[in-house]
């Protein structure tokens, strides 16, 4: 592409600044920005940028100005120039004044003055003073005269409206580009001391602009102008300057009922009330009160809770929620009658009429407050436990409302409306729906269970009339306060008029009378109230049947699949007897019902649940007899499809049931697909039944068991049992060999067995699983070896530990196989990272298995594979890396001769070690990385002899990475990590070296 | 609620997406494709924009429950009843409870812990 000819003239540059705002190819413009950028930064910018300010294009004047800025922020100059190019910049600002330039030129000016303010605060300390005065008599080499003149206050009000506007634009830009400036660093204090000082003057032309002579573009400018000094104000806390805005607050209160100037004023205070309650005074919250009593307010309030959400009336209602928030302490007094009436106007806003999110844009704010509110009298309740307490007035009397303006808002509206909704609609309804359920756990701390009676009435008063978006909202309530329950039985009675009630006759009745939404909500109560049915065991069978029953609808079946998983294993000791039942209706049901797979993989995991507690072993293993059998008929399946290479129907009822709902085929499928989905359908269910075979986390476990105990339990039936499941993950395993979905699903089901302490159809014998690791793995050779180091951590805390070197011995060569296949460790990192985390485990458990390994070079292999990973750029194979070598540093053994060794792979790759430590701190790694690279380093100092001599070889090394740091500066850091012997201070050190090796650009952060 | 005049916590460049930040940019200025004063201002973009996201647009939810040894005390009580260590320390409010059992918001597998460690700070860091 052309190159854009360098300017020869400034009509060649102000023909290219032109340019750039013509419609050109982003290419084009890239280059001419590239250039321009070229001319501000070479030495003629200075000239540049005053010659582009005489031309008449707002365009090219303002590209004039930013020069001015650019090269204020990019050259030195020294106060002389300095002082002649602030009057040159009051100069361009009164001639584009006089030739009416537009707003962003001004702008511009006003910036630039602020840049050259923010450099050379010390030639024009007050600046507003000095603008003023030169501004009012119309030229800028007058600034010296300024410390002479009259006070603002006597000037100001003589200028032209445009002229107070760009005071404003200059004030505010000098608040907003000092507050950007670091207060704390001496650089700046001065400067600091300065912009307070100014604040004198910046409340003067606010007060007068405020008075309303000049009109209201430059109240509102003023407005603009205060806003970024007091955002100033609050970041920089000084008493000074807080004492000269302050009075500046109730003429701005004033201004809310100006109309011209209602958005500038409401946006500072609401802001403010937010952010800096402290700077408003009791009088300017009394003004507040009287404003919030006034007759316009009460017009807006109307207006929002009648449905007018336009900018306007939701900002008013932000300012109430604000002004609420800031008058916390006084509404939570039922003495101070007028904060109760505000509080009442807060309580309204939750009742504005509208959709929510869709159209009412002020609940979820307002909701927001009330949670805050509830908090505090919570707070307050419990501090003064002692304190009486009255529901009958407000605020607390109000709380009863929130619930119900809550209740009725969150119903959902009628399903046209609801479809009407873009997403963004739906899901702020949905997220709003989740608030208010928090507010109610809140409430429920202060409330008690008389919350939940509130919900039953209204649960059983909407199922009484049939009113399903009322009900549907009820039971969303009443379902989110389950968590907050006590675990005993006191709400009990009360949950009983729900489920005792004619719920779930009416549910059972189908969408055509109860819509779909209320339904999945009743259904989810059942699953978030499970522990009720523990209790109240009668009401089991009818939620029982009734979530079975709903498996037959596809909007229903997930919720139903998560509630029967719930029921069943919470009341998994109540169901045994009926376990043959349970079996039997799975057996009917998986052929006949269509079921997603994640619905079907839930079942079998609540029968399973339900088999773990029977309590005699020959009835439970019979049982899980029974359902692995319906599982293994499908793998049989899945082997039988794979084989045959005609394509099937998509009515086929093997097709039908392999697919899900929604990837339902609707051509011909090849027998090896459907064998596939058939067979990832099996896994999945069968790991369902692992996960439902786990003990619960709360039962009781027998410390005195060992291993002796824990063999005589095992039986020829479990022993079989097995043996039948390890059987069908082998032949899945050969027979599906390069799916990944299928290796991956394996291992998880093999997994599943490593949480458990007692004997179980998933608690293999280490040999059976150490023989399916060790069998070939096609694909996912990553999630095997991974699979092994969890496997080890389940060898060494379980009932197996005995076994533990025997199960090294397998699989240490097995991994070792695989990392010299792989090569290089960026070959494939995780299976890398994985190896060397299996390695690590295994000769902490073993050390003596290093002396082992046969043939000895492969033992030299590993070091050299974990160097190569921490020499890498992977992140996490780096981290596993040091790991590693932070483990093997301090790895200890009462053994001679495997000490003996572990001594000599110290002494062959210590110096190796160091190097690469180096390297990574030197530069090489990131900065995210050298906490985990200090965990070696700091152990190498503290345990071995040779660590300082290694690491000061490395640091002289030809091969460092970085030239900025010198031989003193390493000397420096080796003393310095030296001298504090692994601490966690080195970590700070190796921060700073790395600093300093990658450049000092890289100090910006910490 | 968060507002453009409001300053932020660093403490979230510490987390596994800021520190991938900082690393990007350290990578940037060493290839002088920026200067250290713009990484400064994307840092304290993103301290404002990750807490405005954590505070307004995730809605994953997870609760806890640290049962009393009664088992049936409201929640507060309850809480003392496990709640092993707290302390408020230049605005910063540390718990550590014990037996802790979490539930996540999607009705999935109930986690449990020996130990839990809270560290929380107020959402406003200055100026109220």
């Amino acid at each position: 592409m052309d190159q854009i000819p360098q300017p020869a003239s400034i009509d060649d540059i102000e023909n290219l600044v032109e340019s750039l705002y013509q419609p050109n190819p982003p290419a084009v413009i890239s280059r001419i920005q590239e250039s321009l950028q070229g001319l501000q930064k070479s030495p003629d910018g200075w000239q540049i940028a005053d010659a582009l300010l005489s031309r008449s294009s707002d365009n090219v004047k303002f590209f004039g100005a930013l020069t001015f800025v650019v090269k204020l922020n990019t050259d030195t100059i020294d106060d002389d120039a300095a002082k002649l190019l602030a009057q040159k910049l009051i100069n361009w600002l009164v001639v584009s004044l006089d030739n009416g330039a537009g707003s962003i030129v001004i702008r511009k000016l006003c910036s630039a003055l602020v840049t050259h303010y923010i450099h050379f605060s010390h030639l024009w300390p007050h600046c507003i003073r000095d603008l003023v005065y030169c501004l009012d008599l119309n030229k800028g080499d007058i600034l010296d005269d300024a410390k002479d003149s009259a006070p603002v206050g006597d000037i100001f009000p003589s200028l032209t409206p445009q002229k107070a506007i760009s005071v404003a634009w200059f004030a505010a830009a000098l608040a907003e580009e000092g507050e950007k400036i670091d207060s704390r660093s001496s650089k700046y204090i001065a400067l600091h001391e300065r912009l307070v000082k100014n604040s004198q003057d910046v409340a003067t032309i606010v007060a007068i602009s405020l008075s309303g002579s000049a009109g209201p573009r430059v109240q509102r400018d003023a407005i603009d102008a205060l806003h970024e000094w007091m955002t100033y104000g609050e970041r920089i806390p000084n008493d000074h300057l807080t004492a000269n805005l302050r009075p500046l607050l109730r003429p701005t209160i004033e201004c809310l009922v100006v109309d011209d100037i209602y958005e500038a004023a409401i946006e500072i205070l609401t802001d403010s009330l937010n952010n800096w309650q402290t700077f408003f005074t009791k009088d300017d919250y009394e003004l507040l009160y009287a404003l919030f009593d006034s007759d316009w307010s009460q017009k807006h309030y109307q207006e929002l809770i009648q449905g007018d959400f336009d900018f306007a009336a939701v900002k008013f209602g932000l300012l109430m929620i604000a002004f609420g928030d800031a008058q916390i302490t006084e509404l939570l007094n039922p003495s101070n009658e007028r904060a109760q009436r505000f509080l009442a106007g807060l309580l309204g806003l939750l009742a504005a009429q509208g959709h929510l999110v869709a159209e009412d844009k002020i609940f979820v704010p307002a909701l927001d407050f009330w949670a805050t509110l509830i908090e505090s009298m919570t707070d307050d309740l419990f501090s003064e436990p002692d304190q009486p307490v009255n529901w009958n007035i407000p605020p607390l009397s109000y709380l009863m409302q929130v619930v119900s303006h809550c209740w009725r808002k969150i119903q959902y509206p009628h399903i046209s409306v609801y479809n009407a909704w873009d997403s963004t609609e739906r899901v702020g309804f949905s997220d709003a729906r989740k608030d208010v359920c928090d507010l109610l756990q809140t409430m429920y701390t202060l409330a008690g269970d008389s919350l939940i009676s509130v919900f039953v009435d209204l649960t059983t008063q909407s199922l009484s009339t049939t009113a399903w978006a009322e009900l549907e909202a009820a039971a969303f309530c009443l379902g989110s306060l389950s968590d907050c329950l006590p675990d005993n039985d006191s709400c009990d009675a009360a949950l009983s008029k729900v489920f005792g009630s004619q719920l779930f006759d009416l549910l059972r009745q189908g969408h055509s009378v109860v819509p779909v939404r209320t339904r999945q909500t009743c259904l989810s109560l059942i699953e978030r109230y499970s522990e009720y049915f523990v209790r109240r065991a009668e009401f089991l069978p009818a939620a029982l049947n009734l979530l079975f029953g709903a498996l037959n609808e596809s909007h229903l079946a997930g919720p139903s699949a998560k509630s029967i998983y719930r029921l069943c294993s919470s009341c998994r000791a109540i169901l045994t007897p009926e376990v043959g039942a349970f079996l039997e209706q799975y057996g009917m049901i998986r052929n006949s019902v269509p079921m997603d797979s994640l619905t079907e993989e839930r079942v079998v995991s609540a029968i399973a649940s339900i088999i773990q507690a029977v309590p005699e072993e020959s009835q439970r293993l019979g049982a899980f007899q029974q359902l692995l059998m319906l599982i293994a008929s499908d793998i049989e399946k899945a082997i039988q499809l794979k084989s045959i290479s005609f394509m099937l129907e998509p009515n086929d009822p093997t097709v039908m049931r392999a697919f899900d709902l929604n990837q339902q085929p609707t051509q011909p499928v090849p027998g090896h697909e459907v064998a596939l989905q058939v067979a990832v359908r099996a896994l999945r269910c069968l790991l369902g039944a692992a996960k439902g075979l786990q003990s619960p986390s709360d039962s009781p476990i027998n410390l005195d068991e060992d291993e002796s105990s824990m063999a005589v339990k095992s039986s020829p039936e479990l022993e079989q049992l097995q043996a039948n499941i390890m059987n069908i993950l082998a032949q899945t395993k050969t027979t599906f060999h390069d799916s990944l979905q299928v290796m991956s699903d394996i291992n998880h089901v093999v997994r599943a067995g490593f949480s458990e302490t007692e004997p179980g159809p998933f608690v293999f014998p280490p040999q059976m699983v150490v023989d399916l690791l060790t069998s070939p793995w096609h694909v996912a050779a990553p999630t095997a070896v991974n699979t092994a180091q969890v496997f080890l951590s389940y060898v060494h805390n379980g009932n197996h530990r005995g076994q533990m070197r025997q199960v090294i011995d397998q699989l240490l060569p097995w991994v070792i196989s695989y990392i010299g296949m792989l090569g290089h460790p960026s070959n494939d990192p995780e299976l890398a990272q994985f190896s060397i985390e299996f390695i690590q485990k295994a000769i902490q458990r073993c050390p003596d298995v290093l002396s082992r390994v046969q043939p000895h070079s492969n033992a030299e292999y590993i070091f050299t594979f974990a160097i190569e990973m921490l020499n890498g750029k992977e992140p996490l194979p780096k981290a596993a890396a040091a790991d590693f070598w932070t483990s093997f540093i301090t790895l200890k053994s009462d053994d001679e001769g495997t000490q003996g060794t572990i001594d000599g792979a110290m002494s062959q790759f210590g110096p190796i070690l160091a190097q690469s430590l180096i390297q990574n701190i030197g530069g090489n790694a990131a900065r995210s990385e050298l906490d985990k690279l200090s965990d070696p380093l700091k152990k190498l100092v503290f345990q071995n002899a040779h660590a300082r001599q290694w690491l000061e070889a490395a640091l002289n090394d030809d091969s460092f990475p970085s030239d900025k740091v010198s031989p003193a500066d390493r000397a420096l850091f080796l003393k310095k990590i030296t001298s504090l012997r692994g601490s966690r201070a080195t970590n700070q050190v190796v921060k700073e070296f790395w600093v300093s090796c990658r450049g000092t650009g890289l100090g910006y952060t910490s | 609620m968060a507002t453009d005049k409001q300053s932020f916590y660093e403490l979230y460049r510490q987390s596994s997406v800021g520190a991938a930040l900082t690393d990007a940019l350290d990578d940037l200025i060493m290839e002088t494709r920026i200067d250290p004063q713009l990484a400064m201002k994307i840092l304290a973009n993103f301290d404002r924009a990750i807490a405005e996201v954590l505070q307004n647009q995730v809605r994953a939810r997870l609760s806890f429950k640290v049962p009393s040894p009664a088992g049936d005390a409201p929640l507060p009580p309850t809480m003392l009843g496990s709640l092993d260590t707290y302390r408020f320390c230049d605005e910063v409010w540390t718990f550590q409870l014990k037996n802790v059992t979490f539930k996540m918001d999607s009705g999935g597998q109930v986690v449990s812990a020996d130990k839990v460690k809270i560290v929380s700070c107020t959402a406003k860091p200055t100026g109220t």
